[in-house]
Formats: structure tokens, sequence, C-alpha cells
């Protein structure tokens, strides 16, 4: 369960980039993120991780705050919760392998790993997330011979690595074509269903949105403007969430 | 109405104002050229004057013909008689030999130093070189060289001279008339050889590319660490409570003295045990297997899902015991090393650099290891103790808090003070030291401890951006300073030869790549660190899976790039006691041996462009 209360997110700049949201996620669910760029989904996303830090409110995982955890306890929060970058952000002179390993750096000692060692039940594990996503053959590539579909899938499959309870999303599928879209979704529907993993999800395409998302919380310039149903998103809260001159294409 | 006037106002005294600040502009450029002439001595005079030219002329000529080779000469000479005074008629005289050679020279005497003597003949080798001397009566060595002659291709050679101021005599008095030319060696050319200077320029150059080896090699070794810890986007979010920051001063102080005095007992035990060889190369054996065993039998556990302190303790202690008895390996073998090494010695001659070089190991590890255990286990105990320090103060309540960073911060400001006080007293010998150190760190701990009880201890203070700061200031200071300063001070401590010149380059390389390697650190893409921190790792882990696989490549190119540098700087740096192929091409120039100096400026040229060409391809096949 993850519980968001009162989170504001001000930039050094002055930037309001998160104004006070609160909302709730079950453990399970599939939560989609809609909002323009800039309305602080991004943003929203990272105060989780604490890959940014947030100037108020309280995150609650787990009935633990994390808003505000430091050094050991905030790695150990950090490793059961994985990450989907829209530019995948995978090392590029590394292998597929290494990449996918570099998932389990949250629970190896720092000695082994530096050295380069991991566990063999780790990296037996790498194959099998590999092969899970359908690109165990390409483990021994670098992964920027990989086309931009694999390359998310290699992220996939370093999240997977993590054992997490949750997968944060952002924008996973906003640098591919449709049809890879579609796959790099499934995947993340069928970890979201059969491994009972959370998945909190950002979104452009609200297509995407009602065929995957269990729920929708809406952002614009900061603000919650709607929480509800996927299906429930008509015409009149389109507008109010994209603005009046938005035309709905997808 | 009014505003708008007054624009049009603004508008119109512009071009005005605009003209005066370039009429200004102009006189402020003139003065100061007019000034930088006339301080850099820029002038036409000088260079006009036609003995400096002449002088110039010779040099450069001397330069154009470098000193190669050794040519196999050969000469023959045939002797011409001439009266001084003259007596009676003056006519010509014809002399000729068996081999042809006929020679007339008319007059055959001379009664001052400006009557003109015409020599001619025939018979001579063709195009061919020749000096003619007048001999002294008497059996004395000192000849005198009268003028030089080339032959034409027939070998007829025509010739005016003016005899010296010499005193007259009875006797006739001999001229030689030598011929020289180029015969056998290579090709016909006559060259048999190269010349000394060549073997010298040979050695040097390949000295002073070594030494270049040198100072890039340990320069870039020490420049890595500095490149990391002077990266702006890998500092800058370092934040940490006081007392972590504090007890990581601690930790460096006793990991510093642990290091070095464990290292120094160590290497005196295996001192004692290898007095004999046999023993102490048993000992080493048994050593090597009860490590082989360690490793074999107890493997690491690389995972630490759940793992309790106590593991993770004994887990330290296992890799701590394992270095320790890898070095005490290492510490008998170098002790070995140099004996053996002073024994091979005598019995290699042509390869005894290698006997020396196993010396040189062997001591260095005696020198330099309870430094460099120090230093690292200083480091460790840096880490350990910022971390333990941070650990403390985030599981503990706010009073336990302060009262930890109290005395903690008491304990590490004083430390801290104290040491940079020694050090300002071993600098400047201050006739009561206590002043400067033990009075100092008393009031720091004061201060710091009711800091530390007051402030909240879970405030964090941006250590990394300290660290930043200070680091990079020392590096431009550093780098703003040339190496052939350093040498100069170098050669103070370990003599003038090439070794002065490779700690003086080590020091600028260290600076300078510092710099390179860290503004490459900060350009890389940021995307990887992110989602390395998202997995849970840790800062070490995420410089080495996302930062290091992205700097390798332009950290070699670098690399290569200072190897470059130091080819060409190692070439001068002798010119101040650094070694290398500058201290002998500067002793030529002094001599004015321009044609040797010359050999010496070509193989710098042929060696810095070969390598230039060489490192920008490899360069280029790394990116």
């Amino acid at each position: 369960m993850l519980r968001v209360k009162n989170l504001t997110k001000v930039y050094e700049d002055g930037t309001v980039a998160l104004r006070d949201v609160s909302f709730e996620v079950p453990d399970g669910q599939f939560l989609a993120v809609v909002g323009l760029s800039g309305s602080g989904k991004s943003t929203l996303l990272r105060c989780i991780n604490r890959l940014i830090e947030p100037t108020e409110g309280e995150i609650w995982w787990n009935d633990i705050e994390i808003s505000h955890v430091e050094g050991e306890e905030l790695r150990r929060v950090r490793r059961k919760i994985g990450m989907i970058f829209q530019h995948f952000n995978l090392v590029d002179r590394s292998s597929v392998m290494r990449n996918v390993l570099s998932g389990r750096l949250g629970y190896v000692s720092t000695l082994g790993s530096v050295l380069g060692k991991f566990p063999r039940e780790d990296v037996k594990k790498a194959y099998a997330s590999l092969d899970r996503v359908g690109i165990r053959d390409k483990a021994d590539n670098r992964a920027d011979e990989l086309s931009g579909g694999q390359q998310q899938r290699v992220g996939i499959a370093r999240a997977l690595m993590q054992d997490p309870e949750l997968i944060l999303a952002d924008e996973p599928v906003a640098s591919l074509d449709p049809v890879l879209a579609h796959s790099i979704m499934g995947h993340l529907q069928q970890i979201n269903r059969e491994d009972g993993i959370t998945v909190m999800c950002s979104l452009h395409f609200l297509d995407l949105v009602q065929q995957y998302g269990d729920w929708v919380i809406a952002l614009n310039e900061g603000e919650v403007v709607f929480e509800g149903l996927p299906s429930d998103i008509d015409d009149a809260r389109f507008k109010e969430i994209y603005g009046k001159d938005a035309v709905r294409i997808g | 109405m009014a505003t708008n006037k007054e624009n049009n106002k603004d508008k119109k005294s512009r071009p005005l104002l605009r003209a005066l600040l370039i009429f200004a502009a102009f006189i402020g450029i003139f003065i100061l050229y007019a000034y930088a002439i006339d301080v850099t001595e820029i002038n036409f005079t000088e260079p006009q004057d036609p003995k400096r030219q002449e002088v110039t002329t010779r040099v450069i000529r001397s330069l154009a013909r470098p000193d190669f080779f050794v040519f196999n000469e050969e000469k023959r000479s045939m002797n011409v008689m001439i009266r001084i005074p003259c007596e009676g008629e003056v006519t010509g005289s014809q002399f000729a030999l068996s081999d042809g050679r006929t020679v007339t020279i008319s007059p055959n005497c001379a009664d001052t130093t400006q009557d003109t003597i015409v020599i001619t003949g025939s018979g001579f080798q063709p195009n061919t070189s020749g000096i003619l001397r007048w001999y002294p009566p008497g059996e004395t060595s000192a000849t005198r060289a009268l003028t030089s002659f080339r032959t034409d291709g027939e070998g007829n050679l025509n010739e005016d001279f003016t005899m010296p101021d010499i005193r007259p005599s009875e006797e006739a008095q001999r001229l030689e008339i030598e011929e020289k030319w180029k015969s056998g060696g290579f090709l016909g050319t006559g060259i048999i050889g190269f010349s000394e200077a060549v073997d010298i320029t040979v050695e040097k150059i390949i000295e002073t590319v070594l030494l270049a080896l040198m100072a890039t090699t340990v320069g870039t070794l020490l420049a890595i660490p500095v490149g990391f810890l002077a990266a702006r986007n890998l500092m800058e979010n370092i934040g940490l409570p006081l007392a972590a920051i504090l007890s990581g001063v601690i930790g460096l102080l006793i990991g510093f003295m642990l290091g070095a005095n464990i290292t120094k007992w160590l290497l005196d035990v295996a001192s004692t045990l290898t007095n004999n060889t046999l023993t102490g190369l048993g000992i080493a054996v048994v050593l090597l297997i009860i490590i082989g065993a360690i490793l074999k039998f107890a493997p690491a556990k690389l995972s630490s899902e759940e793992r309790s302190r106590l593991s993770m303790s004994i887990e330290w202690l296992r890799v701590m015991f394992v270095i320790i008895l890898a070095f005490f390996i290492i510490a008998m073998l170098a002790h070995m090393g140099i004996v053996l090494g002073k024994s091979l010695e005598g019995s290699l001659d042509q390869a005894a650099f290698l006997a020396r070089f196993i010396s040189f190991l062997s001591e260095g590890i005696t020198v330099l290891s309870p430094m460099v255990m120090g230093l690292l286990l200083g480091l460790i105990g840096a880490s350990l103790g910022s971390t333990y320090g941070q650990e403390a103060i985030l599981r503990t309540n706010v009073t336990t808090g302060r009262i930890i960073t109290g005395i903690v911060s008491a304990l590490g400001g004083a430390i801290f003070v104290y040491g940079i006080g020694a050090a300002l007293n071993w600098l400047y010998q201050f006739d009561n030291p206590e002043k400067w150190t033990t009075y100092p760190a008393l009031i720091a701990a004061v201060i710091l401890l009711v800091v530390g009880l007051a402030a909240n201890p879970k405030r964090q203070y941006p250590i990394g951006m300290v660290i930043y700061t200070a680091l990079r200031s020392l590096l431009n200071i550093i780098r703003s300073i040339e190496p052939l300063i350093y040498v100069i001070v170098f050669a103070v401590w370990v003599g003038i030869g090439p070794f002065a010149g490779v700690l003086a380059l080590t020091i600028h390389t260290i600076a300078a790549l510092g710099k390179l390697y860290s503004e490459q650190v900060e350009s890389i893409s940021e995307g990887p660190i992110e989602a390395i921190t998202a997995t849970g790792a840790s800062r070490v882990q995420t410089v080495v899976y996302a930062v290091v696989p992205q700097v390798v490549p332009p950290f070699i190119a670098f690399t290569l790039y200072r190897w470059d540098i130091n080819v060409r700087f190692s070439t001068v740096i002798g010119f101040a006691g650094g070694g290398g192929i500058g201290f002998v091409l500067v002793q030529n120039i002094n001599l004015l041996k321009y044609r040797q100096a010359s050999v010496m400026m070509i193989a710098i040229a042929v060696v810095v462009i070969s390598l230039d060409y060489l490192s920008s391809k490899i360069r280029k096949r790394i990116i």
C-alpha cells in the first residue's frame, strides 16, 4: 500500500512542480498517471523513490514514512521499488547482462559487486528475467547494439531483478512506436497481474490508459485534477485535464 | 510625451557616445601596443647589424648540416717551397711529382703580407676540397692554414693567397697542398658509421620517451581518484550530518596510524623471517596455501538480503586477514628480492638493469608500503567512520544524537585543527608550537562540542562541495606552475637528472589530468546514474556501474594526449636539470656545437611528430 499525503515539491528556482498531492495506491493496482508535459508526473514518480527530495508532505509505504529516510534504510526502500525510464537509462557500453545484474546492486555486497562478482543465483535470475521479456539471446550484446524496444525490455528485466513490490514507470513507451508500445505495456501488465507487483505508470496516450490502467490520476500544473476509473474520462474531463484547446487523437 | 522626448534625446546622444567610446578604445589599444613593443624590446636595428647577421648565418648553416655520420676520408699532400723575403730575381717556380701532380707558384717569394701569390696546379683529384698550409722552418708543429681550395672537374687548381706576417728566414719555407676526399664506406659515400652525437642522441631520446612514460603512468594512476572527487555532479549531492563528517576524520586518522604501523611491523617480521632464504620461501608457500584454503573453503557470501551485523563483521575480518597475509608474503618476497637483485647484478652484465629492477621493486615495497597502506586504511577508516556516524545519528533519538554529535565533533574537530596546526608548524617552525596546535585544537573542540549539542544532529552539511571546491582550487594552483619550475625543486631533492624530471612532470600530470578527467565525469549522461541509484545501489556501486563504463574511452584518450604533451615537455625539462635530451642539447648549444645540437633537434621533431601521429591513431580507434 502506497499513500501519498499532501506532497509538495518546490524546485530551487521557485517552480512549483507538485502542489499538495494526495492519493492512495492499493497493492496490486495498475495506476496510470496522466497529464501534459511539465504537469509534474516525472517529479511525482521520482519523489516516491527519492531521486528527488520532496519539499513537504508524507509518503507512506508499507506503513513506513519514507520521505525522510537516509543512508542504509533509504537503500533498503529503493531496492524494493523498480523504475523504468522513458529513455531506458541503460549503460550503453556495458553488456545487457551487466545492465540486468545491476538491478541486484541493492542486495549484494559492495566489495564483490565492485569486482564484478555476483552470486550464482543472481546470474540465474538475470537469465530468467531476460527470458521473461524474450531477449535471453541478447545477454552478451552491448546495450547500445539493441533496438529501442529491446532496450526497454532490458530496463524491465533490470527492474525485475530487484524483486520489486512496486514499479515506477516514467513514460515507458513515449520513445517507442505504437506497436512496440503495446508490447512493452503488455509486459508491464503481465508483471502486474502475474506477480502482483503494483505498477505506477505515467502515460501520454489516453487509449493506453484506458486499455491498461485500473485507476487514473490526472495532474495539471502539479495538482491532481482527476482521480477515478479510466472509463470515466469523457470529453469534458479530457478538456479539464489537457486544456480547452486539446483535441483527442488516441 | 515627456518620456518620449527623453527617449529621443537618448537615442540622439548615443552615436556621439559610441564614437567617443570607440575613440577611447583606440587610444587604449594604441597605448597598450606601444608599451608592449617597448618592454619586449622589439626593434629593427639589432636584426640589421651585419655582425649579428653574420653570426646568425653561421649558426643557421651549422644547424642545416647536422653531424650525423663519420666519414672515411683519404688525403694526400704535396710540398712546394717559397722564400721569404725575396732574393734576387722574382720568378715563378714549378714543382712536379711522379703521379702527375704539377704546381706552379708565382711569384715564388713574398716580402709583405700584401703580396698576392697565385698557385696553379693540375693532376689533382677532380672536384675535391683541400687546404694550403704553411710550415714554419725548424721542426715546430705550429702550422697555419693559408687558404682552402676546390679543384675543378679536370683536377686543376687555381687559387690566390697571401702569406701571414712571419719572421724572414735564410731557408726556403715549406707549403703543403693537402687534398681530402671521401671514399669507400656505405655505397661509396664515404659514410663508415654514425657520429658520437647520434649515439648520444639515441641514448638520450630513449631516456626522454621513457621519462614521459613514467610520468604519465604514475600521474594517471593518481589522477583517476582525483578526477572522480573533483567532479561536481558526483559531489554536489553529498551531504552528511556533522557527526558523520567528523567521525570520518577520526576514522581517517585511526586508519592511517593503524595502516602505517601494522605495515611497518609486518615488514620487520618479514625481514627477520627471511634472513635465511630457504626458510623464508617455505613460510611464503605455507601462507599461500592458507590463503588459497580460505578463499576456496570459506567463499565470500555475496548476497546480503538479510545479513546480520555479525556476519558482515566476519566478512570484513576475513577480507582483512587475507589482505594482511598477502601483504606479508609480498613483504617477505621483497626482502628476498633485495638480496636476490644484489647478487644477480654482478652476474648479469648486459641485463643488469633487470636485476636492478628487482631490487628497485623490492625496495619500493619496503619504503612506500607503510605510506600506501596508511593512506588506504585511512580512506577505508574515513568511509567506515562516516557511514557508522551517519547510521548512529539516523537510528537514535534526538537527544542521543546530540550527545554523539557533540563528542564526535569535538574529537574530530580537535584532530583536524591539530593536523593543520602541525602542518603550519612544519612549514614555519614557530617559536612555541603549542600556540598553533594544542590551543587551537582545544578551542575547536569546545566550539564544536557546543555546536554539536545545540544544532539539529540530523542536519546535513554539504561536505561533498567542500571537498570538491578544495580539490579544484588545489588542482588549479598546481597546474598553473610549469614543470620547468617544479624540476628546480626536485633537482634539489633527488639530484639533477631524469628522476627529477619524472617527478616534476608527474605532479603536473596529476593536476592536468585530474581536471580533464573530472570534466569528463561531469559531462556524462545522468540517466544511468539515476537508474542505478534507483536500484538501491550505494554511492561506490553507482560510480562503478553507471559512471566508470561511460568514462573509460575518454580517459584513455586523455591519457594518450597527456603522454604526448609529456614527451614534448620532457625534451625541454632537461634545460632546468631534469635529464633527457634537453640536458645534452643545452650543453651543446652552450659549447657552440650547433651541428651536434642540430642532430638532437631533428631527433626531437621526429619523436614528437611520430608519437603525435601514433597517439592520434590510437585515440581515433578507441572513441
